[in-house]
């Protein structure tokens, strides 16, 4: 409403943002692949301070590293061949390390350049491209969610009960990896890569924390990402703070409100 | 045959020996075979081998004409798998309804949504066993005996040509277990099914009259294909299992 007009493009990419991983993250949740996103998201991150630092496309690197990551702990993830948190925490801080060393080649960050922003997010990062990929990816996102819902809440439920049931599930497993890479990479300039995990987990664990309707949680949980998104970047455009980290607070507090109101909670108090 | 096992042997991933070995086995439309052998000798393996999610990495497994290893998930669309153990999260977002409901969803096939006759489905099935009053309960909250019932139910809507129950008595007490057996012979019956079904114990055979050949494991292979007056009768059968046991 009061934003100059050249941050109006990012103000969409935010929104877009927010209902893309605040879908995602109903499934991140539900397939337990937090610490697999959680991975990616520093992946991407490490990705994208390569790009820049060689002075290439950002997102295409960010894009890759996402899923790579994807490709390879995906399986190993599905079939709980190795513990997958002795697998994230050795990776994790790989994906760090390169990302900060990636940065502190550049030597655009000691000037307080765009790098930096890539830690934390930034409201200008967006390119109106960027957003337009953004939106193209929300849209695939609700209609394969849409078309195939029977599906994927099959998959949601209980992964080994819907193959018994007939489904083969990797394709949709897959998918869901591959949008799940795509959406971090496009909004990983905008959230920072350190934070961006957030929307990757918040908004449906606020959803759920209210509903045993898969489909409302599924329409509740966008929403809420992209409420948190809107907040966000005007908080951050008139407290100039870093986005991410305005987003970052608003979602975590909403959360232990959430968790501190819930009907599922009140419940188990009253026996 | 609607099953047909041939020298098959499957081996789990990174395991070097295999679980279960040359397991030839003939099933005749309308067959009820009881399963039963050990703890960890392979009869779940067996179940999982049939349903083709798990490969026999030798010999061919055929389920109404089809290769398992092939075919898997056409296959499974006309199985209903009763699986050993199920959990769920205690928040899991689905009620009993959905539960019983999605073990359609393979066999509806893509881009199909529920019909009233799928919701018909399972409304009897669920009122079949008993558990019409837990269709509106959160999964997530039941009790074991509850949840074992629920998966049976969702079994049954399925509407399958072949039942692979894997051990179906699990968490019920006596008389629950009594009711199962009353309603799965009737099942099998009414539905013109095939059924294999996993038992535990041996003693168990004698009180329940539905299967019309036993099959007894050892060791990952098959040691006896009978009937289950012959294994009750025969002395040194009923002692050598309770050895092992
Ligand atoms: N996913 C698996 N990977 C490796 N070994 C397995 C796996 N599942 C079962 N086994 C092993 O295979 C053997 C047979 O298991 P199972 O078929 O479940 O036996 P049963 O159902 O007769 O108790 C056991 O020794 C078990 O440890
Ligand atoms: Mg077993």
């Amino acid at each position: 409403m009061f934003l100059p007009p050249f941050l109006l493009w990012g103000l969409a990419g935010a929104v877009l943002a927010g209902i893309s991983l605040g879908l995602l993250s109903v499934f991140v949740t539900q397939m337990k692949l937090s610490s697999l996103s959680f991975t990616m998201s520093h992946a991407a991150f490490a990705g994208a301070a390569l790009g820049m630092l060689i002075n290439l496309d950002d997102l295409v690197f960010a894009m890759a590293f996402a899923l790579i990551v994807a490709a390879v702990l995906g399986p190993l993830a599905d079939k709980a061949k190795l513990h997958v948190d002795v697998v994230i925490g050795a990776l994790f801080p790989l994906t760090i390390a390169l990302a900060f060393l990636f940065i502190s080649f550049n030597a655009d960050a000691l000037k307080g350049g765009g790098m930096l922003s890539l830690i934390w997010g930034s409201i200008l990062a967006l390119t109106p491209f960027k957003v337009v990929l953004l939106a193209v990816l929300s849209i695939v996102l609700g209609v394969v969610v849409f078309l195939f819902y029977k599906e994927f809440s099959a998959l949601l439920m209980n992964r080994k009960l819907a193959e018994y049931s007939g489904i083969k599930t990797w394709i949709f497993y897959d998918s869901i990896l591959f949008l799940t890479g795509a959406a971090v990479a496009l909004s990983l300039r905008l959230l920072g890569g350190v934070l961006i995990f957030v929307l990757m987990v918040t908004p449906a664990a606020i959803a759920s924390q209210f509903s045993y309707d898969l489909k409302k949680i599924m329409i509740v949980a966008p929403a809420v990402g992209a409420i948190f998104c809107l907040i966000g970047f005007y908080a951050s455009y008139i407290i100039d703070w870093p986005v991410g980290c305005t987003i970052a607070i608003i979602s975590t507090l909403f959360f232990l409100i959430s968790v501190f109101i819930s009907p599922k909670r009140r419940k188990k108090f009253s026996g | 045959m609607i099953i047909e096992l041939d020298n098959v042997t499957t081996l789990y991933d990174g395991a070097n020996v295999p679980t279960i070995t040359n397991i030839n086995l003939k099933v005749k439309r309308g067959d009820f075979i009881g399963v039963i052998g050990p703890n960890a000798v392979g009869k779940t393996t067996l179940l999982e081998t049939i349903n083709g999610v798990l490969k026999a990495s030798r010999g061919t497994v055929k389920v109404f004409g089809k290769d398992a290893s092939i075919d898997g998930s056409e296959i499974r669309k006309k199985v209903g798998y009763l699986p050993q153990d199920v959990s769920f999260d205690e928040e899991s977002p689905f009620l009993v309804r959905d539960v019983v409901l999605m073990g359609r969803y393979g066999a509806m096939g893509i881009l199909k949504s529920p019909k009233q006759c799928d919701y018909e489905l399972v409304f009897n099935a669920l009122s079949r066993i008993g558990i019409m009053h837990l269709a509106d309960r959160p999964v997530g909250k039941l009790s074991g005996g509850e949840l074992q019932k629920v998966m049976f139910a969702r079994t049954v809507a399925k509407t399958p040509k072949v039942m692979l129950l894997d051990e179906p008595f699990n968490n019920l007490d006596m008389g629950a277990r009594e009711e199962l057996v009353e309603i799965l012979s009737k099942i099998h019956k009414d539905m013109n099914l095939t059924t294999l079904m996993i038992i535990h114990e041996i003693d168990y055979l004698s009180k329940i009259n539905v299967c019309n050949r036993v099959v007894l494991m050892r060791n990952g292979t098959i040691a006896e294909d009978t009937t289950p007056t012959k294994i009750l009768k025969s002395k040194t059968l009923v002692e050598s299992f309770r050895r092992d046991h």
